[in-house]
């Protein structure tokens, strides 16, 4: 049997491993602000400040190309030798991402003689990049590739706008990448945005790019996530849209990593000056207009309403491989045989019973496509809850969910707060908690009448009973009896 | 029946005060303890200030607000590695050539045996070992923060040396 290691040189070891830190503790005053205030707005404040001219430099830029090309232009971003800016304010810029741009060549860019690109041919996949470059940027974005036997112009497409709902100060990076030929690294342009947004960004800049993808290559759009602070909900809709392009995206979502930075993807079609014919949808898909963020209008894709008879609803965990697992929900799977939309479904509302003081973060976590995305929305909840509805209406009831079918939209509930407790959850009994999902586009009965989670352990496993429910609203359905929960407690 | 608005004001006040002096007064180790258990330092920053907030808007005054302040790095440290495992679940489920996962990050994650180590070990062992170790908590301390028993402290802690000693082959190991 090994030995086991000295402690006094696993502090030793521990002390070493701590890079040093130079950054400095906020002032009193700016902590006692945060406390009252949105943290993202303060921390990020004097990283804004920052890069604020430099964001003004690359939207002038654009501006300037979007007027003078029509095609056959390069990309604009080639000649971006200085404006790229990791939204990190890193200090190590020579790890960055957009920092390596100013030595790359805009390989992509050749040329925009090659036909435009038709949808039918680009596959649209998900990336995920954790921890890159250094700076522990969790970034996710999709790549579009040319599946076609020849090169296409992706000129006008895809254009990027981002609609950010909610009372969000959250910034939010944008990164445009070609990884075409030989994934060189990086192409990019990166927009930041700050401040309260509730309307629309639009990322209309991107959409100025010109890009010739060689058939077998890609390029790739990501988003930035991990440098802000995570504090209030966001929401963002990312809308693709190609002036040159047919056919539908197969891709419905994507998200961001922070948990509280959901953004969603929806494909949409653009009416621009150089309409193409509108395919059919797929079965199963409808076109459906959506709003606009320019002076062309767009087209969306949304699948029909999940019929709640082929939803299945079954426990879902995510924790740790242990019995008594801290992160427990609902696993929401389409088992239909078409894409249905969970549009306005589910509503999740959590009942805390008898005075419970122990707060909840909602999360939603959604995959589609063949788990390739998540969707995460990431809500938090605190206070004394006596018999109140915790009710996340005005985040996941605006979410829009594609599920493809055999695909599962997962909700989970975390226990997150435990401190000054013996156990983590020291009041609640959660035998009387009921979720409620609600869907207002929803017909029929969820297969599940409930569900049954451990909620930590280490006050002994507790119940946790899902109930589902159906909303009566404007589209109302027939309310399911509430089912209630009889269980006692089970290891 | 209750306190005046302004009586609870200015207590909410008294609270907020609390717990910035006792984050402003362990930053550093607040920081590097969210750096240790979740291998990566720019990650600490966020997770060491949102615990301040956290704390900081907490409805009931922390008694301990350093203990507080660390029981919620622990937490979101712990929230954050859930995150990182279900990303790389679906990473694994994504193409792979559509994933970009080597590279520098990976330098990044190579460059620490003794980080790798401890990451390699189980949540709860690490949590125990940066507590037990890297901060220097007692037993009991330890205890209270991750909500377990001292006797569990002392199983994990001694799991963890050994595992880390076997790990890191050490020459008496």
């Amino acid at each position: 049997m090994p030995n086991a290691m000295d402690p006094d040189r696993l502090r030793r070891l521990l002390a070493r491993a701590v890079e040093p830190l130079n950054s400095q503790p906020p002032s009193h005053d700016e902590l006692t602000d945060l406390a009252h205030r949105r943290p993202a707005s303060k921390r990020l404040a004097p990283i804004f400040g920052g890069v604020a001219a430099v964001v003004v430099v690359i939207v002038a830029v654009f501006v300037v190309f979007s007027i003078a090309g029509q095609g056959g232009r390069p990309h604009p971003l080639a000649t971006q030798t200085t404006t790229s800016e990791s939204p990190t304010d890193s200090p190590s810029p020579t790890n960055s991402p957009t920092s390596t741009a100013t030595t790359s060549s805009p390989t992509a860019t050749t040329s925009d003689s090659a036909p435009a690109c038709k949808m039918t041919n680009v596959h649209i996949s998900v990336v995920i990049v954790p921890y890159i470059l250094g700076h522990n940027l969790d970034v996710r974005g999709f790549y579009l590739s040319n599946t076609g036997e020849s090169p296409c112009s992706m000129n006008g497409y895809p254009s990027l706008v981002i609609t950010q709902g909610g009372s969000s100060a959250v910034p939010m990076s944008y990164a445009h990448y070609s990884a075409s030929d030989e994934e060189k690294w990086p192409l990019a342009s990166t927009l930041q945005k700050h401040g309260n947004v509730a309307p629309v960004m639009s990322g209309s800049k991107v959409s100025e790019d010109s890009i010739t993808v060689d058939s077998g290559s890609r390029v790739a759009f990501f988003l930035l996530a991990g440098t802000f602070h995570c504090d209030a909900p966001l929401f963002a809709t990312l809308h693709i849209s190609g002036a040159a392009t047919t056919g539908s995206i197969s891709i419905s979502h994507i998200n961001g990593f922070c948990p509280h930075h959901t953004i969603k993807v929806t494909p949409v079609m653009k009416l621009g000056p150089n309409p193409l014919p509108i395919e059919s949808p797929p079965p199963g898909v409808k076109w459906t207009e959506s709003a606009t963020n320019g002076p062309t209008s767009t087209l969306a894709i949304a699948a029909p309403a999940c019929n709640m008879t082929n939803i299945h609803a079954s426990f879902a965990n995510l924790g740790e491989s242990t019995p008594l697992t801290e992160d427990a929900g609902v696993s929401l799977t389409n088992t239909g045989d078409s894409p249905c939309s969970l549009d306005g479904y589910p509503t999740l509302s959590i009942t805390l019973p008898n005075g419970s003081d122990s707060p909840w973060t909602i999360r939603h976590w959604g995959e589609s496509a063949g788990s390739e995305s998540l969707l995460i929305e990431h809500m938090a909840k605190r206070g004394i809850i006596a018999t109140t509805t915790y009710s996340g209406n005005d985040t996941l009831s605006s979410e829009k969910v594609t599920l493809a079918p055999d695909d599962s939209a997962l909700l989970f509930m975390e226990n997150q707060y435990t401190q000054g407790h013996p156990c983590h959850t020291p009041h609640v009994d959660l035998r009387g908690v009921t979720w409620r999902l609600s869907g207002a586009s929803a017909t029929g009965s969820l297969t599940t009448s409930h569900v049954r989670a451990l909620i930590d352990g280490l006050c002994g496993p507790s119940v946790l009973y899902v109930t589902p429910v159906m909303k009566s609203g404007s589209n109302p359905l027939p309310t399911q009896p509430h089912i209630t929960g009889s269980e006692t407690s089970q290891p | 029946m209750g306190a005046s608005p302004e009586k609870t004001r200015s207590a909410r006040s008294d609270d907020v005060d609390l717990v910035a002096r006792a984050y402003i007064g362990h930053f550093h180790e607040l920081t590097r303890l969210a750096m240790l258990l979740m291998g990566n330092s720019a990650e600490a920053e966020e997770i060491a200030q949102e615990a301040y907030v956290r704390t900081a808007r907490a409805h009931r005054r922390p008694e301990d607000p350093l203990a507080y302040l660390r029981q919620s790095v622990v937490n979101l440290s712990r929230s954050s590695l859930r995150r990182r495992l279900v990303a790389r679940r679906y990473m694994v489920a994504t193409r792979p050539d559509d994933l970009v996962t080597d590279g520098p990050s990976t330098t990044i994650l190579d460059r620490d045996a003794i980080m790798q180590a401890l990451h390699s070990l189980p949540r709860r062992v690490r949590e125990v070992l940066v507590l037990r170790y890297y901060s220097d908590l007692s037993v009991a301390d330890t205890a209270h923060t991750l909500g377990i028993s001292t006797g569990a402290v002392t199983s994990y802690a001694s799991r963890g040396l050994t595992r880390l000693s076997t790990i890191m082959e050490e020459p008496d190991a």
